[in-house]
């Protein structure tokens, strides 16, 4: 294994290899009285874009989307297998899954295979049980739950403008320019990430897309 | 992710958190740690808990690999659920069996190569008896007992404090500033400590009690921190000609 290879496991945001991957920034914020998600629509190899529009804003049931940052392959893959298992636990229950339910299945897959897969992703929606949920799995299989997450190569850009920015319980107004400016400031730096802002609406009544093109996010 | 290479499952641990440590006291277990886990060098995660109760009377605080630590809990409660099953309710699981459990667990993975990035240490009260139990597992699955236990940088650095202060007969308050005395080092010392540390009390009357994390208060306003600077030591010189 050559120190390319190496630098590969660790940090697989930083993909040296010729395959498929969603550079990305992806975030999910809480806001009062529902969920946002954001993504950007960058997919890139190495150089060249081989997807500028790309949905990273995965359903997998009624209230639960997941966001996905890593190699395209597996996180699509992952996806659908947490679809499957969450449609069968739905016929189950006669009632929408548990999130938790999705993040745990996602945990598992993704934990059981870390040396192999490249896969960090935010499962979150809304269920009967317990409400508006936010839960992330990085590529080693950390499980994390909170009121917001941030994930993908962009995301390292934006730490610090989350940190000195972040609101508890902001209007679904505040929170969309909340996400729109983070993904705006994360796409300014990150190659790897950019073309347009993709932004998801959970509340318990429905889900509503929305669509940002680049002139109207790009800085300066 | 290499095609064409053997699956190499030694890993390098990826979400790290630093130091735990675990000291007797007059009433039980003292158990601490931070509430910080970094990814690489970034400190990724603030509000942390890496200490966990995994029964009434037992709980474990893991240093190393988070991710490994869920899962460590997961075969514990497996574990926990799949002994109540066989015993039809009866519980004879005693601090002693867990600490063996997971030096098995750990020593299986480490012979296949695959080891569970974790430095534990698990303290345990038994409720019946009043027996008090300390153990340390490293990732080779190597069994400690002892009055105080550190893993991780802690235990270069924080030996000789632990040491020196220990008695068989501190109440609560000074086992906590001994655990104080011993994380402010860390914070000072150890480039993946935090500041906010959480501990927990295993006593014989309440059992694992988790308490909330708090914030420590370091020293760093001393006089000479402000006066001994580099125009002190090496001034400018000005030569009059």
């Amino acid at each position: 294994m050559s120190i390319a290879d190496l630098q590969n496991e660790i940090i697989p945001e930083v993909n040296t290899h010729s395959v498929q991957t969603d550079g990305t920034t992806i975030i999910a914020v809480k806001y009062d009285g529902g969920i946002l998600l954001g993504a950007d629509g960058r997919s890139a190899n190495n150089m060249y874009v081989g997807n500028k529009v790309s949905d990273k804003l995965e359903p997998i049931h009624q209230r639960i989307y997941c966001q996905r940052s890593g190699t395209s392959s597996h996180t699509s893959t992952i996806a659908r297998y947490v679809r499957y298992y969450m449609e069968i636990q739905a016929n189950e229950l006669g009632n929408l899954p548990p999130v938790e339910s999705a993040a745990q299945v996602m945990r598992e897959i993704i934990y059981s295979n870390k040396n192999s897969l490249s896969a960090s992703m935010i499962c979150s929606g809304w269920d009967p049980y317990k409400g508006y949920q936010i839960y992330q799995v990085n590529s080693s299989g950390y499980f994390e739950q909170g009121n917001w997450a941030l994930s993908g190569s962009g995301g390292t850009f934006i730490w610090g403008y989350i940190d000195a920015n972040y609101r508890e319980n902001m209007t679904r107004a505040e929170c969309k320019e909340f996400i729109k400016s983070c993904i705006a400031l994360a796409c300014y730096r990150d190659s790897s990430s950019g073309g347009c802002i993709r932004l998801l609406d959970i509340t318990q009544d429905r889900v509503e897309r929305d669509y940002v093109q680049y002139d109207d996010f790009k800085i300066k | 992710m290499i095609s064409g290479q053997p699956r190499t499952h030694t890993q390098v641990p990826v979400n790290i958190g630093t130091s735990v440590m675990g000291l007797r006291y007059k009433d039980g277990i003292m158990l601490a740690a931070d509430t910080a886990v970094a990814y690489g060098s970034m400190k990724k995660t603030k509000h942390a808990q890496r200490m966990a109760a995994i029964s009434s009377d037992t709980a474990i605080a893991c240093s190393g690999e988070m991710s490994d630590f869920q899962e460590l809990l997961k075969i514990f409660r497996e574990k926990h659920d799949g002994d109540v099953i066989e015993n039809d309710g009866a519980l004879f699981l005693k601090p002693t069996d867990y600490f063996n459990y997971l030096s098995r667990v750990q020593y299986q993975r480490r012979m296949k190569g695959d080891p569970l990035w974790n430095g534990s240490i698990i303290g345990g009260v038994r409720q019946d008896s009043g027996d008090v139990f300390l153990g340390m597992v490293d990732l080779y699955g190597t069994k400690v007992e002892g009055n105080f236990l550190l893993t991780g940088l802690a235990a270069h650095y924080c030996q000789v404090l632990m040491q020196n202060s220990w008695r068989a007969d501190l109440t609560e308050a000074e086992a906590r500033a001994i655990i104080e005395d011993c994380m402010k080092v860390m914070f000072y010392r150890d480039k993946k400590a935090s500041d906010e540390i959480q501990i927990t009390t295993i006593t014989k009357d309440q059992g694992v009690k988790i308490h909330d994390p708090y914030r420590i208060q370091g020293e760093w306003n001393f006089q000479f921190f402000h006066d001994k600077t580099n125009e002190f030591w090496r001034p400018i010189r000005i030569y009059n000609n």
